[in-house]
């Protein structure tokens, strides 16, 4: 006798109307394996939906998971809307996508088209915030660089601070933030080199992004200038910001609207940048002091 | 194509938009962090809500209050909190007010920091014992252990709302008014 909810979902199998098509679905549902949570519960049902449909074919385009999955994301991420980061978001456009692309019978160039628009959108979203949120002055990459700990290693190799001096920095403003008196301050400790260098490097990213967005937005489907852009700018930025949600996310974007013979290369840009996860400032800092 | 055939095929690209314009809104006229909300404004500023806390007890001492959240021992959720600093609403403080009103308080010692500006350091000066301990809202399983850690309840606490910044000029982090509320303790008439 047949398992009754499994002949129910076994209803909705379809099989992908080409390998594009199979490996966009593979690479999404590896995305949500390995960073779709944001949080226990959805985080179970992510592993067991997700990995029975990488692990069994006939389950790979079922309409039915799919649709599941696009709801068990809205709910759970509509819950900490204001706690989780923006890919995590983009993750919920992106199956809802997929998800619309399955239940209508679209074709590939709906998913062709939207994902090229989704990257341009989420570029240009992301430099307008920062022209308006005053990015363009100097200051915020060496702020981030002074008292965010996932950076200040990096402040600490490339000005010779002592470390314990960027520790400080770190503890006075955590101190500054119990402190209830308005206008007060802590100083702190840098080179104006550091600050002259980061805030080139700054402008130079905003003015990269920027143009990740016109490309995206406005340059032919068959462009490649646009998708050399792309990986540019993700080997480029992802590997000082370690967000591989968001560098996974684009990538897999990119995979979904470029033309053939060009998504080796963001399959390439895609295992390269799982290398993020190494604590390479931790490994180049522990042996510096062990030696 | 007809807009109805635009918004069928771009439908999601289009939510995308309206919800980033939504965030766009909210983090320019009100108070969400640009970092979250759908509006992609992630790494565009240093610009953070600061919620600090100060208590007054029943004997009319005021004290410094280290609003923390935590899986374990403190009563203060860790996504709560995070959700009330990136998008600290009136409602959101208030609850949070409660939970601290309602909380014991675990002094630590609080070292206030030398690079801190002399302004500041001389209104500190002039209160040395109310800028000596911070308070850390913290569960006891009873009152008794409580007292033995010398914790300590209050009846009103007022929550203020800075905003943080770093400005490149003098490498200052510099902190900001921005509101305050009230929370006092309700009263249980039935005891």
């Amino acid at each position: 006798m047949t398992n009754p909810i499994l002949s129910f979902i076994n209803r909705f199998n379809i099989a992908p109307k080409s390998s594009t098509e199979d490996l966009i679905l593979k690479f999404t549902l590896i995305l949500l394996v390995l960073d779709g949570s944001t949080g226990w519960g959805l985080d179970v049902f992510m592993r067991i939906i997700c990995v029975l449909m990488l692990a069994f074919n006939q389950y790979t385009a079922n309409k039915f998971l799919w649709l599941l999955i696009a709801v068990l994301l809205l709910f759970f991420n509509s819950l900490q809307f204001y706690n989780i980061d923006n890919h995590k978001i983009l993750f919920v456009y992106w199956v809802l996508l997929l998800t619309v692309y399955m239940w209508t019978n679209k074709d590939l160039q709906y998913i062709k088209s939207n994902s090229k628009l989704l990257i341009g959108l989420v570029m240009l979203f992301a430099v307008f915030q920062k022209i308006i949120n005053e990015f363009a002055t100097p200051g915020f990459l060496h702020g981030c660089f002074l008292f965010d700990g996932r950076f200040m290693l990096i402040t600490h190799f490339i000005i010779d601070t002592p470390y314990q001096e960027l520790i400080n920095n770190r503890n006075s403003t955590a101190i500054l933030n119990l402190v209830p008196l308005n206008n007060s301050s802590v100083t702190l400790t840098s080179s104006s080199y550091m600050g002259v260098m980061l805030y080139a490097f700054q402008i130079f990213g905003l003015i990269f992004e920027g143009l990740v967005a016109l490309l995206f937005l406005f340059s032919k489907k068959e462009s490649t200038i646009k998708d050399i852009a792309l990986i540019i700018f993700c080997i480029g930025t992802y590997f000082i910001f370690p967000v591989i949600g968001f560098s996974s996310i684009l990538l897999i974007l990119g995979i979904a609207q470029t033309k053939a013979t060009f998504r080796k290369y963001y399959i390439f840009t895609f295992i390269l940048l799982q290398f993020i996860i190494v604590p390479w400032q931790e490994l180049i800092f522990y042996f510096q002091n062990s030696l | 194509m007809g807009l109805f055939k635009i918004t069928e095929k771009y439908l999601i690209c289009i939510v995308l938009i309206i919800i980033a314009l939504i965030q766009l809104y909210h983090s320019q006229f009100d108070r969400l962090t640009p970092w979250k909300g759908g509006g992609f404004g992630m790494f565009s500023t240093n610009k953070r809500a600061n919620i600090t806390a100060v208590g007054y007890t029943s004997s009319g001492d005021s004290l410094i209050i280290n609003v923390i959240g935590s899986k374990f021992d403190v009563p203060i959720s860790r996504n709560f909190l995070t959700s009330t600093k990136n998008f600290p609403k009136k409602e959101k403080l208030e609850k949070l007010g409660t939970l601290i009103v309602n909380s014991y308080l675990h002094p630590q010692k609080l070292e206030i920091p030398s690079n801190i500006d002399r302004t500041s350091a001389d209104l500190i000066k002039k209160d040395e014992k109310f800028y000596s301990t911070a308070f850390v809202p913290k569960y006891y399983q009873s009152d008794v252990i409580a007292r033995s850690e010398k914790a300590i309840k209050i009846d009103k606490v007022k929550i203020i709302l800075y905003e943080t910044n770093f400005f490149e000029d003098g490498l200052l982090y510099k902190k900001r008014y921005v509101d305050e509320i009230y929370i006092t303790k309700k009263v249980n008439k039935l005891k």
